[in-house]
């Protein structure tokens, strides 16, 4: 089985492997290689790269911290990564000859359906089987379509949005790029950067607070009779 | 760089093959992929960043906490030993107030028995002046009065010396004669009894020679007393001055100048030392009689 050329990506047989998928194999690559680098020599009195490192994840740890208290450890992790990730995945478009993996909708899509799994899984792990799943029969039973549409929607929405935003830039500066000069597109790559760190902070956001709902459920339905 | 540009030039058309990646496809298989792709990243950057990273924030931040509460046990037995020393710095405060309260009174007590001591050694002083003075004041008066008396002793002395006559011994052996008529019954029994048992002459001495009549009246009186004969002897004494002396044994009656002046000065001398002696109350001797009996 040799790789042949398919249209940016790579086919090995019958298998297709797209162009996105070997992007983020490579910052996959890039981001464990770094980890490596970074934190093999971990000391007391931290370098640049370590106290950059430290910082970033001090930060992603403490605003996890700050939406689920006492329970950061366990979603810590997965959050970080889709920070990390989807943030290095948009700035990567900024790279010539690369791709923004997240211009792809199967790459959002699977992040938004890992989401999905995520808050079920979470939310299970945490109130139990039982509990969670009354809590979309909360405030009443009546209440159960519009649950389940809210996850549905949610979660396109967050495909949707973090695929539309990211492939909408591109798009944009592509055309201001071949419709002006060379340096025309400066202004818009750096709307690039920016526009990477919002979408990569709100999709991050507001996976933290799906899975927080989730988490909390149970303390949802016991704070509702009170109200 | 975004896909699709051709090198650079600012083409008026996008090239057909990248136009036809923009369009909104969906591939299963790239889904799949990044699906495993995201969780294997996870679980990388779990093992590899996340872990290390947070383990070495945990430990400094276990370290600065350990020093934190090593600082805060510090700053607590530092506190602890201030509030002690300040405590005991009170407790100082309060031992040398009532060390100095106790000294005051101490001494206002000392200060105030040492004026008792000193008003009561003043008050003795003053009582011993007081006695010295009297004592000088009457031992002067002693040394006016005895030289009072030895004048007038003197003067009386003189004054009877140039009185004595043989008259004046008649007068005063008339008057030894009226006293012993005047003697009560237990002095007359006296005198009967020494002169009864005595043996030998009464002896009558006078200055002047007395006249028969006179040893006669004598001798009648005296054997009256008696109640039996009394044998007299008469004879001259020059000391007598004027009047007689009667001498029964050891008994002497006396009615002449000589020993009423003897007996004026020896009075006198006596009365001057018992007032040198006493500084108050009279005197208790008492002038004898003109007549009377001396030892």
């Amino acid at each position: 089985m040799s790789p042949i050329e398919h249209g940016g990506g790579l086919a090995l047989g019958p298998l297709v492997i797209a162009l996105p998928v070997l992007t983020t194999w490579g910052i996959m690559a890039v981001l464990a290689l770094l980890s490596w680098l970074v934190t093999r020599r971990l000391s007391e009195q931290p370098g640049v790269m370590q106290l950059l490192c430290e910082g970033v994840v001090s930060a992603m740890a403490g605003a996890v911290e700050g939406v689920l208290p006492g329970k950061a450890d366990q979603v810590m992790p997965f959050i970080g990564t889709l920070w990390i990730f989807i943030v290095v995945a948009n700035l990567v478009g900024l790279v010539p000859g690369l791709d923004s993996p997240t211009a792809d909708l199967g790459i959002t899509a699977s992040l938004a359906i890992l989401v999905f799994l995520s808050v079920h899984w979470y939310g299970i792990r945490n109130e139990g089987l039982a509990a969670y799943l009354r809590h979309y029969l909360r405030p009443m039973p009546l209440m159960l379509p519009f649950h389940i549409m809210s996850e549905i929607t949610r979660t396109v929405a967050l495909a949707v949005r973090l695929f539309g935003n990211v492939m909408s830039l591109e798009t944009a500066a592509l055309i201001v790029l071949l419709l002006a000069k060379f340096l025309v597109p400066v202004p818009v790559m750096m709307l690039h950067i920016v526009e990477a760190l919002v979408q990569a902070y709100i999709f991050g956001m507001l996976a933290l607070v799906y899975i927080a709902g989730a988490m909390q459920a149970h303390h949802a339905q016991r704070a509702a009779p009170k109200e | 760089m975004y896909p699709g540009l051709p090198g650079g030039a600012a083409g008026a058309t996008i090239p057909e093959p990248q136009a036809q990646r923009y369009p909104v496809t969906f591939s299963w298989t790239t889904f799949l992929f990044e699906i495993v792709n995201f969780l294997v990243l996870v679980w990388v950057l779990h093992r590899l960043l996340y872990r290390p990273i947070l383990r070495v924030i945990r430990r400094r931040k276990e370290a600065v906490e350990q020093v934190l509460a090593e600082a805060h046990a510090t700053r607590s037995a530092a506190e602890s030993l201030e509030a002690q020393y300040r405590h005991r710095l009170d407790d100082w405060a309060a031992e040398k107030q009532q060390a100095q309260l106790k000294l005051h009174e101490e001494l206002e007590s000392e200060r105030q028995r040492r004026l008792e001591a000193l008003r009561s050694e003043v008050g003795q002083e003053r009582e011993k002046a007081n006695v010295i003075e009297a004592r000088r004041l009457r031992e002067i008066t002693r040394n006016a009065e005895n030289e009072a008396l030895g004048h007038a002793t003197g003067f009386a002395a003189r004054l009877l010396e140039r009185l004595a006559s043989p008259a004046l011994e008649a007068e005063l052996v008339g008057i030894l004669l009226e006293d012993l008529t005047r003697l009560d019954a237990d002095r007359r029994e006296k005198f009967g009894r020494v002169l009864r048992h005595n043996d030998e002459p009464v002896r009558v001495e006078s200055a002047f020679p007395l006249t028969p009549a006179l040893q006669q009246a004598i001798g009648q009186a005296l054997s009256t007393l008696a109640g039996c004969q009394v044998a007299c002897d008469f004879t001259q004494v020059a000391e007598v001055l004027a009047g007689v002396r009667v001498v029964l044994g050891q008994w002497v009656l006396s009615a002449n100048l000589g020993d009423e002046l003897s007996f004026f000065h020896r009075y006198a001398t006596e009365l001057g030392h018992e007032l040198g002696q006493e500084p108050s109350g009279s005197s208790a001797a008492e002038p004898s009689p003109v007549t009377g009996p001396t030892n």
